[in-house]
């Protein structure tokens, strides 16, 4: 049940209560602001009266899956920070990651083989689900602690070792029953531990399953299985191992608090619906990444060991979702247009009010309807595919294409990689490890027709761009190679491209250790090459010089781009009986990913502007301390990061396209302070607490690169004008980024909690309190051309600027102010990004262990997260990709802003709720 | 000592294989399901209870809502008139009119968020249209053209916008002008009724004919210019006055405030001229006008603004050219 709502009826008035917003923008007191209300751009043209912006599709889909993707376990560490150990696990169920920092930033290796993937700089932690038992045995380090394996990322790292002399000797069972994601799981682990003829082998088989899984409307099918073997030879040993996962999931998709408050629940899902009577997900993930590695270990001596690993994966990974052809009505059930607030704008007091609804009684009934229509059945408010075939066979029967379509995304990657490592002790004082690291990473990137939904031909064409600029246009094809190509069920179709990346890394670390005291230094060097390759021939990438000659920047390959990139570090610790203090810094140059590398790398092969190695530099204090019974830590760390770039793709409703937004030489800074601590009271009962302060900020007002798929290079060219209103000058567009939050993760968190055990027993509970979760703030509505643009109407008394803008406007909208004498920007405000409000979640868990005879023991553990089933804490969100605004000259803009829009995007961001009570039983048998 | 060694690999081994297998057994794929049939799925598009028969024309409709008793004027009385070319009444009993669906917005989007209903009497002759307007983008699968339909008129709206007769339902523009503008498509479910299945050869859905001579004079004639001939379908003849061989029939750099352009027709026997009104971003938008004599067909009605009858494609097929 939701409790507060945004929008209630209530005597025919509607009120609307605005989400809270933090207090981002502060103005600069150089500047004057009028009271009045918003100032609209002057000559605007008057638009169509009917919305025209029919043709839409998606949100952030990408980024969605991304955010499913980074929640970040813990690092953990081997100096025995208490934070890094508990983190992860405490605070997962708000997603919540360490330092606010993505999962790129943590490097993963396997064996000693970093598996961190080039494209996209992420592990995929999904590759080993269900392996839990398999993956216990690791070494997890700090960003700049010595460790065997290899050079961490800013976030740390981790070293799982699969080897099967690893594994803990015996069988074990596990059965598990929960409301989450999935509702069941069984996993079969064995481990043989070395036999007398020197073999090893070891195992895990798990699946995990819900034909329905807590959000209505998902499904999760996962099989997990692990197979691996060594065979120790003297000094040698060598182990192959084997995993992978193949799962198939429906997913959640986020909605706007409106739509929640229809549904009357925070977990509504707007991604499934009815297909004759029975409930179907129109975005199903399908993942398998068989991999396979095996590893030479070597025992040159008592000093050194080399270990060396080759390691191959192929990874297939393919997403669906609900596609329409240029005319079809927007299938999403919250599509806006269905949305009752999309009747009048419910934020405007001069219109939210019974006199004025009244007088316009048509407004409030239509409201009502809407809102009827979602209420009264749940049907109503999700996908109806028994239209959408009705509609394509309909289509089909008059000679039709189909207007409706299932399209999977198909990403999947080719992985040879190679480690070796060397750990020499060179002294009693002195260790040395060396290695290097080699990986060749073939993406390969395309979609095909999944399901026709009941139509018989589709042809591959951009129907949006077939609006544009006409069926017969060369802008309108896939594939120029190949046009007018039909299509069936499983052909490729819209794009087809692979990207290449190689990486080469030579590292080395040093450890000094001389009393209390322990000094390391390390340092990389790595080169990256990357190109993309495209096997198709957009026609929306074709370019005529001013000669008249036609330049193909699609089909074949785009030329390497290189890159040689390093870092070094140094760690200074000092140890003595009751405390651990630490002080250490690094300084990395870093190669952009190649998932940003390109404008639009789905059509061609151009590779954004201003990409460089990315700066990032860390300075990081910590003190471990132990004061009789209690044990803790205390860290503060700063991050900055330097001309990075960042990319986001989604669908733009402004232009009814896909569109890639570029944000290149982006600054970061992320900085806070960390505590944990842990006092026993008794033997069998002790309390803790944990707390965490962050701050994660963007430092200044990135270049945007804005490439629209369905455009012409010519028309891409104009949505990236930003003109100088003062001088008429072209001027480099921007994102007003200066002072967001990153976002869809707590900033602050604090944790209580307390342990008792007695005969066998376990027990704890933990109170933690989230605040600073910010929504992930669109950077398409920030950008300099979407903004208003504000030149001063006159100079105060004061000789300060007036502007005809006021500061509730600016706050909302965002702004740019110019001078009119100078013809410079004086000021460039983003539009204040939404804080979340904060809130506690109460868990337990409860543990009994069973000692059996001949070494075999049965453990029994419920967890309950949420007891107090909190339904309003929210994890994570965004910012819809589109502004309040129509446009003139619709279709290829010239970027001024015409008149406002009864729906508010600007206030209706998406959400995603930590999950309600839920619990976890599992219960193990070991033999 | 070996041979146990191998009996302990052999029984991991063979459990592991067992879990393997039986996981496998469980993993069958939970997105496959078999397409619906839709043999019945018109019955969600419109009213659960048939609709009596009809109780008013179309034309007794214009005459009283839609005009000055067929004047282009606004009626005496209306709900609500935001000038002398928009207006509405609100229907507040159960009015049912009935036709046949003969032009809505087509494979291209040409005619938006429409359906041109029409009615031949087949006693008198009398034949009339009116726009009745609906809040969806791809209508024509959903109520195609041939599709008999009555609408029960209690709670919409009838009136004009810019003085065209009107079926819909109220709204604010985005520059705040209140218009008689689409129905939204779940109330105009809740209003209409789908009679028979849809036939493309009843009379209603053919163009009448407005080529040669006699359709020249019978547009040029000022007398004609009443609402209870149009909106229609028709088709007329005659040559574009901007066509040089390369310029198209709409495209961006040329559409006004309605995301449209209006091209200049004169008629083959006398001076008289018509509009031709395209969208921007269809198909339609996209042919290249030519020097030679062609022949249009489309929606039919008459533009106060400019005092002119004016046409509109729906498809590319209406669009023909016609060799000297």
């Amino acid at each position: 049940m939701i409790k507060e709502s945004l929008f209630t009826t209530s005597m025919g008035m509607l009120m609307a209560v605005s989400a809270e917003a933090a207090p981002a923008v502060e103005l600069a007191p150089d500047t004057v602001l009028q009271s009045a209300a918003r100032v609209t751009a002057e000559g605007a043209i008057q638009q169509a009266e009917d919305d025209a912006s029919d043709f839409t599709f998606t949100e952030s889909q990408l980024d969605e899956d991304m955010d499913a993707a980074q929640t970040v376990s813990s690092v953990g560490s081997s100096s025995g920070n208490l934070y890094l150990s508990e983190v992860g696990f405490t605070w997962s169920s708000m997603r919540f990651r360490v330092r606010a920092l993505d999962n790129q930033y943590q490097t993963s290796y396997l064996n000693g083989l970093a598996f961190n993937d080039l494209e996209m700089g992420r592990f995929n932690y999904s590759l080993l689900g269900g392996m839990n038992d398999a993956t216990r045995n690791k070494e997890s380090v700090t960003a700049n602690e010595f460790n065997t394996f290899g050079i961490t990322g800013v976030g740390g790292g981790s070293n799982i070792k699969l080897r099967a002399s690893r594994f803990q000797q015996g069988q074990k069972f596990t059965l598990s029953a929960c409301n989450r994601n999935y509702k069941y799981r069984a996993i079969y682990t064995f481990g043989t531990g070395q036999l007398l003829n020197g073999w090893s082998f070891g195992g895990t088989v798990a699946y995990r399953g819900a034909s329905e899984g807590v959000i209505e409307g998902t499904f999760y099918n996962s099989l997990s299985y692990l197979i691996t073997a060594e065979k120790q030879l003297g000094d040698h040993a060598l182990s192959f191992v084997t995993f992978g996962a193949p799962t198939e999931r429906a997913q959640q998709g986020a909605s706007t608090e409106e739509a929640y408050w229809l549904a009357n629940s925070h977990y509504y899902n707007p991604n499934w619906g009815y297909q004759d009577g029975k409930k179907r997900n129109a975005r199903v993930v399908n993942d398998f990444e068989p991999t396979g590695m095996l590893t030479w270990d070597w025992n040159i001596s008592d000093e050194s060991q080399l270990s060396t690993t080759l390691g191959y994966k192929y990874s297939m990974y393919s997403s669906t979702a609900l596609s329409f052809a240029g005319e079809a009505y927007d299938p999403r059930p919250d599509y806006y247009k269905n949305l009752p607030s999309s009747v009048f704008n419910v934020y405007d007091e001069d219109i939210n009010n019974a006199t004025y609804l009244t007088g316009n009684a048509f407004l409030l009934e239509q409201y009502n309807m809407m809102k009827d229509y979602w209420t009264s059945a749940k049907a109503n408010r999700q996908i109806q595919w028994d239209r959408l075939y009705y509609i394509n066979r309909q289509s089909d029967a008059t000679g039709g294409e189909a207007l409706y379509y299932q399209e999977r995304r198909h990403n999947d990657q080719q992985v040879w990689a190679l480690s070796s490592t060397l750990n020499h002790s060179l002294s009693a004082h002195q260790r040395l490890n060396a290695g290097i690291q080699l990986n060749a990473t073939k993406g390969m990137h395309y979609k095909t027709m999944a399901d026709l939904l009941g139509a018989t031909r589709f042809t591959d064409i951009d129907k949006f761009a077939a609006g544009d600029y006409g069926m017969s246009s060369p802008v309108a094809q896939s594939d120029l190679r190949h046009p007018n190509r039909q299509i069936g069920v499983d052909d490729r179709f819209g794009y087809d491209y692979e990207t290449m990346v190689n990486m080469e890394q030579l590292w080395a670390q040093y450890q000094y250790s001389i009393g209390a005291q322990t000094i390391n230094v390390q340092g990389h060097l790595t080169g990256t090459q990357m190109q993309r390759n495209g096997l198709m021939q957009n026609g929306q990438a074709q370019v005529t010089d001013e000669n008249g000659t036609v330049h193909d920047l699609s089909y074949g390959k785009s030329g390497w781009a290189t890159f040689l990139g390093g870092a070094v570090k140094a760690q200074y610790a000092y140890r003595n009986a009751n405390n651990r203090f630490s002080l250490s810094a690094m300084y990395e140059k870093k190669a952009p990913l190649v998932r940003n590398a390109f404008v639009a790398p789905r059509i061609q092969n151009n590779y954004v502007d201003n990409l460089t190695l990315e700066d990032i530099y860390m300075i990081d204090g910590n003190w471990q301390l132990r004061l009789g019974d209690l044990v803790g830590t205390v860290s503060g760390y700063y991050i900055g990061m330097r001309n990075q770039v960042e990319q986001t793709a989604f669908f733009n409703d402004a232009y009814s396209a896909f569109t890639y937004l570029t944000m290149s030489n982006v600054d970061k800074e992320h900085y806070g302070v960390e505590l944990a601590l842990e006092y026993s009271i008794l033997s069998n009962l002790s309390v803790h607490c944990m707390g965490t302060w962050n701050q994660a900020l963007y430092t200044n007002n990135p270049f945007a690169q804005l490439n629209t798929q369905g455009m012409s290079a010519r028309d891409n060219a104009r949505v990236n004008v930003w003109t100088n209103p003062v001088t008429g000058d072209r001027e480099k567009l921007r994102v007003a980024a200066d002072g967001m939050h990153v976002g869809s993760t707590p900033l602050t968190a604090v944790n209580v909690g307390a342990e008792y055990s007695v005969n066998g027993y376990f027990l704890e509970v933990n109170l933690n309190w989230f605040d600073r979760v910010y929504c992930g703030f669109s950077q398409y509505r920030r950008l300099t051309n979407i903004m208003e643009n504000y030149t001063n109407t006159s100079i105060n008394s004061d000789g300060l600027p007036v502007y005809g803008v006021s500061e509730e406007s600016i706050r909302e909208n965002g702004a740019v102010l110019w001078d009119s004498s100078t013809g410079e920007v004086k000021r460039i405000y983003g539009a204040e990004q939404e804080k979340f409000h904060p809130g506690f979640m109460l868990d337990a868990s409860v543990g009994k262990y069973i000692r059996l005879p001949h070494s075999r023991s049965i453990s029994i553990n419920l967890q309950v997260q949420n007891l107090t089933n909190n339904t309003n804490l929210r994890t994570g969100g965004y910012e819809q990709n589109r502004d309040d605004n129509y446009y003139n000259s619709y279709g290829t803009g010239d970027g001024s802003k015409g008149l406002a829009k009864a729906y508010k995007f600007s206030r209706n961001s998406k959400y995603y709720y930590a999950n309600a009570v839920n619990a976890f039983l599992n219960i193990n048998y070991r033999w | 000592m070996k041979k146990l060694h191998l009996n302990i690999k052999s029984s991991y081994l063979s459990l592991m294989a067992v879990a393997l297998s039986s996981s496998m057994l469980m993993t069958s794929c939970y997105d496959d399901l078999d397409d619906p049939d839709t043999s019945d799925y018109a019955a969600n598009l419109q009213v659960s209870d048939s609709l009596p028969a009809a109780n008013i024309t179309l034309r007794d409709l214009k005459l009283k809502y839609c005009s000055n008793n067929g004047k282009v004027e606004r009626p005496a009385t209306y709900t609500y008139s935001r000038n002398t070319s928009n207006w509405e009444t609100r229907i507040d009993e159960d009015l049912i009119v009935e036709g046949v669906i003969c032009a809505n917005d087509g494979r291209f989007g040409c005619l938006y968020q429409m359906l041109l209903l029409r009615c031949i009497d087949p006693t008198t002759g009398d034949d009339q249209g009116i726009d009745v307007e609906v809040k969806n983008t791809c209508l024509y699968p959903l109520y195609p053209v041939g599709q008999r339909i009555r609408i029960n008129l209690n709670g919409l709206y009838v009136g004009a916008y810019s003085r065209v007769p009107r079926i819909g339902y109220p709204y604010y523009t985005s520059s705040g002008n209140h218009n008689l503008g689409p129905i939204p498509l779940q109330m105009f479910m809740d209003h209409v009724q789908l009679i028979g299945e849809p036939d493309t050869t009843v009379a209603e859905c053919k163009c009448i004919d407005r080529t040669g001579a006699e359709g020249d004079a019978w547009i040029r004639a000022s007398a004609n210019k009443v609402v209870t001939n149009y909106p229609t379908i028709a088709t007329v003849r005659g040559v574009f006055l901007e066509a040089d061989g390369v310029a198209t029939l709409a495209n961006d750099s040329l559409e006004d405030a309605g995301y449209g352009v209006n091209r200049t027709l004169k008629l083959l026997s006398n001076n008289s001229t018509m509009i031709v009104r395209t969208n921007t971003g269809n198909e339609v938008s996209h042919i290249v006008m030519p020097k030679d004599t062609v022949e249009l067909s489309g929606l039919f009605s008459y533009d106060s603004y400019d005092d002119k009858w004016q046409l509109n494609l729906r498809d590319t097929t209406d669009f023909k050219i016609i060799k000297q």
